[in-house]
């Protein structure tokens, strides 16, 4: 490379352009987190406002061998994280078109942004997540699952305690959610198990385990998620993925972000 | 003239940008030790769900104005960031730090730090 072309090169833009080593992203210059104070707390209270604190965004880094028919679909996926990347405007992620993420992809959404809540009412607990303003229910009555469900976005969910911990069991989900952000397939035969346990007043743990024959060739056990207790006053925001505001921005910045201008 | 501009940028950026892993969607963008920073003025600041984006003109060195795109995160993050739909309004002057994208296209991620409107810092909440 001659260098005059970088100089001139580096002449032209100075007015307008400074190149700087400046980082900028989220989850950056975060403070570290308090150790959590020694005060009593009810195991078996979840309710409250809750953020993940760190952790992979999937269920572990180790995913188990996939079945010909996942391989197929994880192929045909286009995520737009991770290191099979495209740039956002050419790839095929569900949430790129406001779709719902479903379960367990929830769980995973983004690190300590977009937090959820947990509400426990006699019979049921509401799990509200802050991406597209969205709700599971999981049922404590007793009740039994449904024969032949119809596949949901989210699965149908039957919690009970065993000792301290709140298990959660899902089935009948739906074959277009992606497991995560990184195109892992769910299949319709996957039932997930969630184990949620409040070690002290301001940190909840969570370990999971998926099993789908159809796609994966063994349980896909996940790495252990902490949550944060986030501050009593804390407001789930009104974040609705809305399809009209999505598609003036995809226009507007996501595609020629991407490379792709319309003329 | 814009065109040739935004081809250097992606000329000079494909010189010293390194690669890194997307995590938050920002595939599209450079990572995040490469940024550039703009001055211009803002035609639109859009509050939706679930991204806001600031639309601003900025003049390149020969006196074009070029079309930018800033995006940021959603409403929600910027509110608890202290942002508002009124933070940004059309005809503020602005300078503003962005990671632009692989393509020598004028969309960048915006950062909310080290931001100036009017001539003033907006010291308004952390970057997150």
């Amino acid at each position: 490379m001659p260098r005059y072309i970088l100089l001139a090169a580096v002449l032209a833009f100075a007015p307008v352009l400074i190149v700087q080593g400046q980082g900028q992203g989220k989850g950056k210059g975060k403070a570290a987190e308090p150790p959590a104070p020694s005060v009593p707390h009810d195991p078996h209270d979840l309710n409250g406002v809750w953020r993940r604190s760190g952790g992979v965004l999937t269920m572990s880094n180790e995913t188990p061998p996939m079945t010909p028919w996942a391989k197929a679909r994880f192929d045909a996926a286009k995520p737009v994280y991770g290191p099979r990347a495209v740039p956002g405007g050419l790839g095929n992620d569900p949430m790129s078109t406001c779709d719902p993420l479903g379960m367990p992809r929830n769980i995973f959404l983004e690190v300590s942004i977009y937090p959820m809540e947990l509400v426990q009412t006699p019979n049921r607990v509401i799990q509200f997540f802050e991406w597209a303003h969205s709700y599971r229910t999981i049922w404590t009555d007793g009740r039994q699952f449904p024969k032949d469900p119809d596949p949901q976005w989210m699965g149908y969910s039957i919690g009970q305690w065993d000792g301290d911990t709140f298990v959660v069991k899902s089935l009948g989900f739906d074959e277009r959610t992606w497991l995560d952000h990184f195109g892992n397939p769910v299949s319709e035969d996957m039932t997930l198990e969630e184990r949620y346990h409040r070690v002290d007043r301001d940190t909840l743990e969570l370990n999971m385990v998926i099993d789908a024959p159809k796609a994966y060739t063994k349980p896909w056990v996940s790495e252990k998620k902490t949550f944060r207790l986030a501050p009593p006053k804390t407001e789930i925001q009104e974040l609705f993925c809305v399809p009209s505001e999505e598609q003036r921005f995809n226009q507007l910045v996501r595609d020629p972000g991407s490379g792709i201008v319309k003329k | 003239m814009t065109g040739s501009y935004l081809r250097l940028c992606a000329f000079m950026c494909g010189l010293f940008c390194l690669p890194l892993l997307a995590h938050h969607g920002t595939s599209n963008y450079s990572n995040t030790a490469q940024t550039v920073t703009l001055s211009g003025i803002v035609t639109e600041f859009v509050w939706s769900n679930p991204h806001v984006y600031v639309l601003f003109d900025v003049k390149d060195a020969t006196g074009n104005v070029v079309h930018w795109a800033g995006e940021m995160n959603s409403p929600g993050v910027l509110k608890n960031a202290g942002w508002n739909k009124n933070t940004l309004k059309a005809g503020d002057q602005i300078t503003a730090t962005l990671r632009p994208n692989k393509f020598g296209t004028p969309v960048g991620l915006l950062s909310r730090a080290n931001m100036m409107v009017n001539g003033k810092p907006l010291q308004i909440g952390p970057e997150q």
